[in-house]
């Protein structure tokens, strides 16, 4: 039994151990190598070349937009990472900034002599607790993304404002109730933008199971 | 001495990262080394010269948003190849209509007579008798004869069966046989 065609275009190993032993079929081979051959060596010879030159302005005018999308892509990214490293640096430090005062503040202060009554003490050192732990709650959600940029330099607006406020009544020795008050603002301050993730939280996973 | 010519150029490792890096220079230099090649491969599967022209930007912008895909764990030029013949199967697959062959099909392409003899030796213009051919025929004839694809890959290439290959290259071999028949009768009627 002789090979096909559709198996001698295609040997397989049966095919060429055929091939040792058939000699009808070796010989229809050699006609396909040869035919192989002229299809190689005949077609595309003549073809007459376009010109390159011409066509590889198109390439690289391409090319250049390209590499200019791409870079503004980058640029965008970049911004956007360092406008967040930018927000959490300055929010922190001034947190940090309002810390480092009230600890240091007993050693600065002007008149030694007014104590602040002991209930008031007491709630200040809560609320300033309140303050960093929300912070830091406030910091694990926003990894989240949820918040818009405009949402999220508002607040970085108002508690900037709030902590130059703190910072100079720690200076000015300031009364206790306006330390409290700024405390308690500063308190709040997070506390709704907190409550804002957590609504554009509920929102998500509602859209979601729809 | 044998000029290395089309895709047996090699370019260096260098130039590559340069144009991964967007290094329109090296870039230049890949597309003038391989342009021709791109294009003299374009053309042999599809056999239209505009077409091919085109497709040699088509790969090229191409290039440009997949070079960074390249990983050197192969040659370049291959790589280069296979975006160059996927690009043209591609356009001839959204520019023509293809054959959808049946199991029937193949079964009638159980023949041993076609190499018999080289019918192929007195024809003088295999050029003009492939463009007669179906742009698919031809594709798949010089895709399996001359660029050494197999049915597996060709049938990969044009998201078919291996049976569409075997078939359609079969169908061409009959019908190229049957023009150079053709041609040569005419040829001795008038002579």
């Amino acid at each position: 039994m002789h090979l096909t065609d559709e198996k001698l275009l295609e040997l397989n190993e049966s095919g060429k151990e055929h091939l040792l032993q058939c000699t009808k079929c070796k010989q229809r081979a050699k006609v396909l190598i040869g035919i192989r051959q002229q299809l190689d060596q005949q077609i595309c010879q003549s073809s007459t070349l376009p010109d390159f030159k011409a066509s590889w302005h198109i390439v690289k005018q391409v090319h250049e937009e390209v590499h200019q999308q791409s870079e503004s892509l980058q640029k965008v990214k970049t911004t956007k990472a360092q406008h967040k490293i930018t927000f959490w640096q300055v929010s922190t430090m001034m947190l940090a900034a309002s810390l480092l005062i009230v600890a240091i503040f007993p050693h600065m202060k002007v008149n030694p002599e007014i104590e602040l009554p002991v209930a008031n003490k007491i709630v200040l050192v809560k609320w300033i607790e309140e303050n960093v732990q929300l912070q830091q709650l406030f910091e694990q959600q926003y990894n989240n993304n949820l918040l818009t940029r405009v949402s999220i330099n508002q607040l970085q607006f108002k508690l900037a404002s709030i902590d130059d406020l703190l910072q100079q009544a720690y200076f000015k020795n300031a009364s206790d109730e306006e330390k409290l008050t700024l405390w308690q603002q500063r308190k709040k301050i997070i506390k709704n933008s907190l409550l804002n993730i957590k609504k554009l939280k509920l929102k998500n996973s509602h859209t979601i199971s729809i | 001495m044998t000029k290395i010519t089309g895709f047996s150029v090699e370019i260096s490792l260098a130039v590559i990262r340069q144009a991964q890096q967007g290094d329109i220079d090296a870039f230049e230099q890949i597309y003038h080394t391989y342009a021709k090649a791109c294009y003299s491969l374009a053309w042999r599967i599809c056999g239209q010269e505009v077409m091919a022209q085109d497709l040699v930007q088509d790969v090229f912008i191409k290039v440009i948003n997949k070079i960074n895909n390249y990983r050197a764990d192969g040659v370049f030029a291959g790589w280069l190849r296979q975006i160059v013949v996927r690009e043209t199967i591609n356009k001839i697959k959204a520019e023509t209509k293809l054959h959808l062959v049946t199991d029937e099909d193949l079964s009638q392409q159980e023949c041993t007579d076609l190499f018999d003899c080289n019918w192929l030796e007195s024809c003088r213009d295999l050029e003009t008798l492939t463009n007669q051919l179906s742009v698919t025929s031809r594709a798949v004839l010089l895709l399996h004869e001359v660029e050494g694809y197999n049915h597996k890959e060709i049938a990969k290439f044009f998201n078919k069966s291996e049976s569409f290959s075997k078939v359609t290259l079969n169908r061409a071999y009959t019908a190229l046989r049957q023009r150079v028949s053709s041609q040569e009768s005419t040829n001795a009627f008038n002579r």
